[in-house]
């Protein structure tokens, strides 16, 4: 896997101006399909942008993760 | 007289030599250079550059793997997977496929299983990590250990922390309640040695038990 930048945000409007200022950029939550991409090379981000801590809906808390079950994304119940 | 004069120069006349070679070293090197193609010499300096970067592009991560907080300085692109097997010495966690096929590599996070190979060990920061050598207090196997071990739930082994760790997270998750509702939850494991049977009768065994797991 080729080596890039990483950063967390803790807001969605963070996550989308770290996005659209860098074009090889991407956005990582689970990862179980672009880490796995990454690995084969298919994809080569230059940064990822790891949005798995923000809670998405309101007070609900959610989370991503790379599970079993659903390959890819999987929310916890709030 | 004349054998005289020549031992004489011989510093000297190495010295001419010296420099001699070594402008032919540097200039068929320029030369080199100057004739190879642009993408070797680019291959060439991006070499470096990894290097270097390699050196720079590490980042600090705090984390917890089995009751320990360990402050380490990674690259962003190591898996949670070759953090413990690789720097934290936790071979106990299998790198079966590293393509989040086989299951091999399930550990938990905050009490959750996921598939080491294919997480980021640089997005666990702060988070609880527990593998299959964090399951036994001191002597006394966990009891999914006991059962496995009981039942015979494996031939070979390579497949078993992961089939322990998923099962347990199994039983947590309320995912036991019936031999079919264990192979559904389960089915992220594959087991080689086809060993499912008895997998599933480790299982069923300790949710039968109720013991706290």
């Amino acid at each position: 896997m080729i080596n890039f930048d990483y950063i967390r945000v803790t807001s969605p409007k963070a996550a989308v101006d770290a996005l659209s200022k860098d074009s090889s950029a991407q956005w990582i939550a689970g990862g179980t399909n672009l880490i796995d991409l990454m690995k084969k090379g298919v994809m080569s981000p230059q940064k990822l942008i790891d949005i798995s801590n923000l809670s998405l809906k309101g007070n609900k808390e959610r989370r991503w993760q790379t599970t079993h079950r659903c390959h890819g994304i999987e929310q916890r119940g709030g | 007289m004349a054998k005289r004069k020549s031992h004489n120069n011989q510093p000297e006349d190495q010295h001419v030599n010296e420099g001699r070679r070594n402008f032919l070293k540097q200039s068929s090197l320029l030369t080199a250079l100057a004739v190879a193609p642009p993408y070797l010499v680019k291959a060439a300096a991006s070499q470096l550059d990894e290097k270097a970067a390699a050196y720079f592009e590490q980042v600090p991560l705090s984390v917890e793997v089995n009751g320990i907080n360990h402050k380490l300085s990674i690259e962003p692109r190591t898996t949670l997977l070759d953090l413990l097997r690789e720097q934290l010495a936790l071979p106990g966690t299998k790198k079966g496929c590293d393509h989040g096929q086989c299951g091999a590599c399930t550990v938990h996070v905050d009490g959750r299983r996921v598939l080491s190979c294919m997480s980021l060990a640089v997005m666990q920061e702060g988070k609880k990590v527990t593998t299959i050598e964090g399951l036994a207090d001191g002597d006394k196997l966990h009891p999914m250990q006991d059962a496995f071990i009981k039942h015979d739930g494996f031939q070979c082994g390579y497949c078993t922390p992961g089939q322990i760790m998923s099962g347990i997270a199994c039983i947590r998750e309320g995912h036991a309640n019936s031999d079919d509702e264990i192979r559904e939850y389960m089915s992220g494991n594959i087991c080689r040695c086809g060993a499912y049977p008895n997998i599933v009768k480790a299982i069923a065994d300790v949710k039968k038990g109720g013991q706290k797991i």
